[in-house]
């Protein structure tokens, strides 16, 4: 357990301030201002990643002033754009639901953050006269009492599956009604083994809160080896993988954006779509991989810990080491907070870029190729995966 | 030996005595005259006779004799036949004359497949009907078109407007309506995947391909009329056009088209140099080819890869010429000039690239699971049948028949290079991807080999000395050229020349120039391996310096007619990588 | 109980307040200048012919149908995951004999063709 959970399993009365709604209503708020800013960075790695890697130089015209900024304002020049955009109805379409579409998408891609935990939460705490110390808790998550996380996140993030299906089918045009039926057909099919390839970790970790995840995995000292942390990628490497490829199936990225594939159906789904609400699917896709590597990150690589901190490694935690210097437990732990935050981001960072790096380097799969993938080659492996695990914490673990 | 000797004729002659009219042997040409009452069954003996077996069917086109000064009081059609063995390497041609008042003629599309889109490109420009065609309807005119372009009697200017897209599937379209699964959709003119201007309708069960119409022509100028408005030299800029990635290669095939006609063999440093630009253009057109197809299975990173080498080609083509895709480079008897100052180490820049990024996206692609799965049988044909389809080229050897024009009846001395037909198996689009990357590297061998003899003609003229074909020499000046750091140094400035110093000379160069050269009267046919297949030149020369008539066989246009059959029963995703495999430029196709 | 769930609702606010206002504000901002061929349904810059929604083929019917077996069935291993330890050894064999009748039932199915798509 890392210091943060003991110091508060310690202490004699803890108050949360997680169940305030006007709190919540903040963080909604600023993770959203934080996922607005992500967005527009990711756009922009896409495009000098990509020219990266494909020996180019990307755009870069863009000057401020004179200044030079390696084309980050691109991103800020595409929003202005899709506002000012004109916005309007194909005549075949179903007014109503054309236009909820894009919402349809976007809301739920948005609601999945609340469970995500991005810190160790805040504390501070008051002594009383008697000398009882009351710790108050403020989490770095908007919904951190939620029991069922995970079955949540899954449950919300396939709700987008009906934002691609009645955007494409009430389009009215053949090629976003075709891209919308493999849509559905692949969102469902991947579902079956993304949900399968956690059975295992959750075998492991015994919670399906995410914060519970985290805090299981910031123990050391796996398999002996006092530095090795116990990531769910150490313990589940098959899980992992299984994951991964649900996730980049679920996300409809690259190689397995059949449901656009721009060489056959133009731009599948949302062929009809202008003005903002494109950019709303197109914010959704960003939203979900946000999502989706912020998962992988949690469940199979420790959330926000820090490797090399561990109870093997007393006196390492940043937060006793912060209180070294005299600080308030209030401040030492927003400075801890603020870097477990980083951690986060730069692990997410990392599986993002992997989901760009991957797009620019595969081909498309064919359609049936995929479904093939999904249910004879991906499904098989994880069930295999469980009875493994089964067995193995049965006769060792425990 | 006489057209009369050649077993070919004898075979004929042998079996069908009386429907001989004439034969004729011209610059080695064999051509036989026919009547056109028994063409099906003549043609089905030629394909199934053992010693002849002409079973590449490579072209058909109209003539109209009209204005042909000995052709007076005969037919005014002729339907011109052109088959090849490629087992025996022999080949011949048919003519057939056909009477202007009931222009009919039998359809050999149940000889050969091949024949269908030619008949009906016939039928479009001459007005020829062809009994028992499955569908003789306008192919590359619009169906409100009115007249047949290429008769004699056709102004060139005159214009239509068709505004109406043309119906596909007809037949089909009662069915599609009445069923609860099937789907009409149509693909293209303006769709990403469609690489320039032509259209398809297909009808879909779920994602599966049904049945599949094709439709071209939105880029038709009809460069065969053009061509009879020019002079001879003047046609070459139509030319670049056709298959516009690799303009060299059919500038190549048609100067020596013409150059057949007058019967001359331009001189060792123009071939040599014709030889480099050939194998450059075919570099490039593969490049395109390939890079497009792996952008349309989702690999846009080696379309980049790829497109590097393109660019470092076009400095050395445009350093040479100008122009970097439309470079008109040849000249009836020689080139436009001289490679300028420099060239070789812009070659060997490009040469060495090559070799990179062809590895690279070996090393991207070719093991690659998911583009094995795309591409592994997906739009297969046999040999055999791509050869009844007139298949040529890179996607006819990846069918397994070794069919290079460049080997097999090797023009420019192509057989003293060291090089390889690269052959696939299954005719696949795996196969057609692999045979274009070897073809890459082996073009690169040949010019590699073409440069180390070009060396030893440094000093030599390139064009023929032949006031009838050539313009004059002039000497170049040579100017200063700074370096940009205050150094000159003396170049042959490769704009402007020297003037004549001869009074004949001037006048020739106008003569040359005003009326064009004057091949003897006659008609060739011409043909070289070009990018994706064999580029034929069938030219007429009526004595004057206008061409009487100039007929392309285009190779990616057989080939793009077998594309509905070829679908069949695919799925959607499919038609990107088939489409783009079989190489398929909309100039060439309309022309 | 409930209370956990009014953080996700606040959320919820947030971002339907977010994606309805973006499409309000681009709707005031943008130009509105409708034509006929502007709103023609795009295919390729054809009159499209015949109706769009057409009936979804049979295939997608039976990936949908295996779908909500499979899903449910492994809905229900989550709960056994997480009381995994507790459950022991009758607990798994209990859930062997579950996961043994999915596997029979993929078996089946991909014997009769189900996954195929040809």
């Amino acid at each position: 357990m890392h210091g943060i959970f003991t110091l508060l399993a310690t202490s004699t009365h803890v108050e949360s301030l997680d169940g305030d709604w006007l709190w919540a209503l903040i963080k909604a708020i600023a993770f959203v201002g934080i996922f607005l800013t992500i967005v527009p960075v990711m756009t922009w790695v896409e495009r000098r990643g990509s020219a990266f890697i494909q020996d180019r130089v990307g755009p870069n015209r863009i000057t401020v002033f004179g200044i030079k900024n390696a084309g980050l304002l691109f991103p800020m020049a595409d929003g202005l754009k899709f506002l000012f955009k004109e916005d309007f109805l194909p005549e075949k379409a179903e007014k109503i639901l054309y236009t909820l579409a894009p919402m349809m998408i976007m809301i739920p891609a948005f609601i999945v953050y609340a469970v995500v935990p991005f810190s160790s939460p805040i504390m501070h705490e008051s002594v009383a006269d008697d000398g009882a110390i009351t710790r108050y808790i403020f989490s770095i998550q908007i919904a951190p009492n939620l029991g069922v996380g995970l079955l949540f996140v899954f449950a919300i993030a396939s709700l987008g599956t009906y934002g691609i299906i009645v955007g494409g089918w009430s389009g009215g045009s053949k090629y976003s009604f075709l891209g919308s039926m493999r849509a559905c057909a692949q969102m469902i099919s991947y579902e079956i083994p993304l949900t399968l390839s956690v059975i295992g970790i959750l075998m492991v970790y015994q919670t399906l809160s995410l914060q519970g995840m985290v805090a299981h995995q910031t123990g050391g000292g796996l398999l002996g080896i006092s530095w090795l942390p116990h990531w769910g990628i150490f313990v589940q490497p098959l899980g992992f993988i299984l994951f991964l490829v649900c996730a980049f199936a679920e996300t409809n990225r690259a190689p397995f954006d059949v449901v656009e594939s721009d060489s056959e159906l133009v731009a599948g789904f949302h062929t009809d779509y202008s003005g903002f609400k494109f950019a709303l699917f197109f914010m959704a896709e960003y939203a979900s991989m946000v999502t989706m590597s912020a998962l992988i990150v949690i469940l199979f690589f420790g959330g926000w810990h820090i490797p090399i901190i561990t109870p093997e490694n007393p006196g390492s935690y940043l937060i006793d080491w912060f209180r070294g210097f005299d600080m308030s437990l209030l401040w030492a732990s927003i400075l801890t907070t603020v870097i477990h935050f980083a951690v986060f981001m730069a692990k997410t960072g990392f599986f993002l870029w992997l989901f760009i790096w991957v797009r620019w380097t595969l081909p498309r799969f064919r359609y049936d190729q995929l479904q093939a993938l999904g249910w004879k080659v991906l499904l098989p492996l994880g069930l295999v995966n469980v009875a493994i695990t089964a067995l193995l914490l049965l006769f060792y673990g425990m | 030996m006489s057209g009369e000797d050649k077993p070919v004729f004898r075979k004929v002659k042998n079996r069908f005595a009386d429907e001989i009219l004439g034969v004729d042997d011209y610059r080695g040409d064999l051509a036989i005259t026919l009547k056109g009452g028994r063409i099906v069954d003549i043609c089905r003996f030629l394909k199934n006779e053992p010693d002849l077996d002409f079973k590449l069917f490579v072209d058909l086109c109209g003539v109209d004799r009209s204005r042909l000064p000995e052709a007076e009081g005969e037919s005014r059609f002729m339907v011109v036949y052109h088959l090849y063995s490629v087992t025996k390497k022999h080949r011949v041609r048919l003519r057939v004359p056909v009477e202007e008042d009931n222009p009919v003629l039998d359809s050999v599309t149940g000889v050969w497949l091949g024949a269908d889109w030619f008949e009906r490109e016939a039928y479009d420009m001459f007005g020829i009907k062809f009994r028992g065609h499955p569908n003789l309807r306008r192919l590359l005119c619009h169906e409100e078109f009115v007249g047949h372009p290429l008769r004699k009697d056709y102004p060139v200017r005159r214009r239509h407007d068709c505004t109406r897209p043309a119906d596909l599937l007809i037949d089909r379209q009662a069915a599609i309506a009445e069923s609860t699964d099937r789907m009409f959709i149509n693909v293209g003119p303006a769709h990403p995947a469609t690489h320039g201007a032509l259209r398809f309708g297909m009808e879909i069960e779920g994602e599966t391909i049904v049945d599949l119409e094709t439709e071209i022509g939105y880029l038709h100028r009809c460069m065969e009329k053009l061509s009879e408005t020019v002079t001879w030299n003047k046609v070459i800029p139509y030319t670049d056009r056709l298959a516009y990635i690799s303009s060299g290669l059919n500038e190549v095939g048609y100067c020596m088209a013409v150059e057949k006609l007058w019967g001359v063999e331009v001189n060792r440093k123009c071939q040599l140099q014709r030889i480099i630009v050939s194998e450059l253009s075919r570099i490039i057109d593969h490049i395109v080819v390939l890079a497009a197809a792996l952008v349309d299975l989702g690999a846009l990173t080696n379309y980049w890869y790829l497109f590097r080498i393109r660019e470092d080609v076009y400095e050395f083509l445009e350093a040479a010429y100008g122009g970097r895709m439309m470079i008109n480079c040849c000249r009836v008897g020689g080139m436009y000039r001289d490679f300028p100052d420099g060239w070789e180490k812009k070659i060997n820049i490009a040469m060495r690239n090559i070799e990179e990024f062809v590895g690279d996206v070996h090393g991207l692609i070719t093991n690659n699971r998911i583009f094995i799965d795309r591409t592994r049988d997906i739009g297969c044909i046999s040999g055999e049948e791509a050869l009844d389809w007139g298949w040529t080229g890179p996607c006819l050897r990846a069918a397994g028949v070794a069919y290079d024009i460049r080997k097999d009846k090797p023009y420019y001395g192509y057989d003293q290079f060291e090089w390889q037909v690269p052959v696939g198996t299954k005719g696949d689009c795996y196969d057609r991807y692999l045979v274009r990357m070897e073809e890459m590297i082996q073009s690169k061998r040949i010019v590699e080999q073409a440069l180390i003899e070009l060396r030893e003609y440094e000093n030599e003229p390139v064009n023929l000395d032949d006031r009838r074909i050539c313009l004059p020499p002039r000497d170049q000046i040579e100017v200063d050229q700074s370096d940009g750091e205050g150094k000159k140094t003396r170049v042959k400035d490769p704009m402007r020349n020297q003037p004549y110093d001869k009074i004949e000379d001037l006048i020739t160069h106008f003569r040359l120039v005003s009326e064009g050269t004057k091949p003897p009267p006659g008609e060739v046919y011409s043909y070289i391996e070009g990018a994706s297949g064999e580029v034929g030149f069938y030219a007429i020369s009526d004595g004057t310096g206008y061409p009487y008539r100039v007929h392309v066989r285009p190779p990616c246009y057989a080939i793009f007619q077998a594309f509905g059959k070829l679908m069949r029963g695919h799925m959607i995703p499919d038609i990107a990588a088939v489409l783009a495999s079989i190489n398929i430029e909309a100039g060439e196709l309309d022309r | 109980m409930t209370g956990q769930y009014i953080p996700i609702l606040c959320a919820a606010v947030v971002s339907v307040g977010l994606a309805a206002g973006m499409l309000l504000l681009s709707r005031i901002l943008g130009p509105r200048n409708l034509t006929k061929r502007k709103t023609s349904t795009y295919e390729c810059g054809v009159e499209p012919t015949g109706s769009t929604r057409e009936r979804f083929p049979i295939k997608f019917y039976i990936i949908a149908m295996l779908f909500i077996l499979f899903d449910i069935e492994i809905i229900f291993m989550i709960p056994w995951a997480i009381e995994f330890r507790q459950l022991g050894f009758l607990g798994f064999i209990e859930m062997a004999v579950f996961i043994g009748v999915l596997v029979v039932g993929l078996v089946y199915v991909w014997k009769k063709g189900a996954l195929e798509w040809d």
